[in-house]
């Protein structure tokens, strides 16, 4: 996990206490890891950034019944996962939507383009036929840091379930990113 | 310091890390910071004062009821003694039920309006 700020404590008591900019500091400093774990979970990025939304606002409302003695960021990051895994469960019940293509944010050549845009569809088909818990958990070890007993703290789920999850994760996606390079 | 390692821990896999911040890209910073700002300033949380404030209006609401159910027992006046207001009703009328109506703290009770009814 990253190293806590050592400031982090006192501006979650100010946000606590009402404090607006100590929010904003919130969620400038943890909206990357939230919204990776929203958009783990729901796939399509508009709904997982209003899931990631939800979870901060959530957190907001949730601030009083936060014990100060444990770590923020995984509880944080517990009320995220539990959101997005909400707002999939309803989706599911009201119907179901087709997974957003994400636009290229620059012009690279035809070639690696296309080539770039094969791999992530095939990492992104990988990725979606993983259970739900597998990706959010690869992405909490992977991307964000998380230790085994963190995440299963996170996610309410047994450190070997957890542990498990990840290995099997992995080994799915691993044989997709032959030759893959991380200047991608 | 010693580091334990248990069966399949290990760092981050920086290609696994790689290709999932490409699948799962975080853009728009700020519009994504504005938006949660927006929604939020529509949600106000509880600062220490106000959530003192609701024990706090609780105990006086439940000692003012209690003052006011004593207050109503010590006050209380007894049957037969008349208020200015029962006199003048009781001299306009020539009822004394009707000037104990008048007087009394509490509603009236059925049977002192009808035996005051019939009386009449």
């Amino acid at each position: 996990m990253p190293e806590p700020s050592p400031e982090e404590g006192a501006i979650v008591a100010r946000a606590r206490a009402g404090d607006r900019d100590a929010f904003a500091w919130l969620v400038d400093a943890y909206q990357e890891a939230v919204r990776r774990v929203t958009r783990a979970v729901l796939h399509d990025a508009d709904e997982a950034d209003d899931a990631a939304q939800d979870a901060f606002l959530s957190v907001l409302v949730k601030l009083e019944q936060y014990d100060p003695r444990r770590p923020f960021r995984p509880w944080l990051m517990r009320i995220a996962a539990n959101v997005a895994i909400d707002r999939k469960r309803r989706r599911q019940v009201r119907h179901a939507q087709p997974i957003a293509v994400e636009a290229e944010s620059h012009e690279p050549s035809p070639l690696v383009a296309a080539e770039r845009s094969a791999l992530r569809e095939r990492l992104e088909a990988a990725l979606r036929h993983l259970p739900e818990r597998y990706r959010v958990a690869l992405v909490l070890y992977d991307v964000e840091g998380y230790s085994h007993p963190e995440i299963a703290e996170i996610l309410g789920l047994p450190v070997g379930t957890v542990r498990s999850a990840v290995f099997h994760a992995r080994r799915t996606l691993r044989p997709l990113l032959e030759g893959w390079r991380e200047d991608r | 310091m010693t580091l334990k390692l248990e069966p399949r821990d290990g760092p981050p896999d920086p290609r696994i890390s790689a290709a999932l911040r490409t699948i799962l890209p975080v853009r728009d910073r700020d519009q994504f910071r504005a938006a949660v700002l927006a929604r939020a300033a529509g949600l106000r949380p509880r600062t220490t004062l106000e959530r003192w404030a609701r024990p706090a209006l609780a105990a006086a609401a439940t000692v003012a009821l209690a003052a006011w159910i004593a207050g109503g027992l010590l006050d209380a006046p007894a049957a037969d003694a008349l208020t200015l207001d029962g006199a003048m009703v009781s001299s306009a009328t020539g009822s004394t039920p009707a000037a104990l109506v008048i007087a009394a703290p509490r509603p009236p009770d059925a049977e002192t309006v009808f035996a005051g009814m019939v009386n009449q």
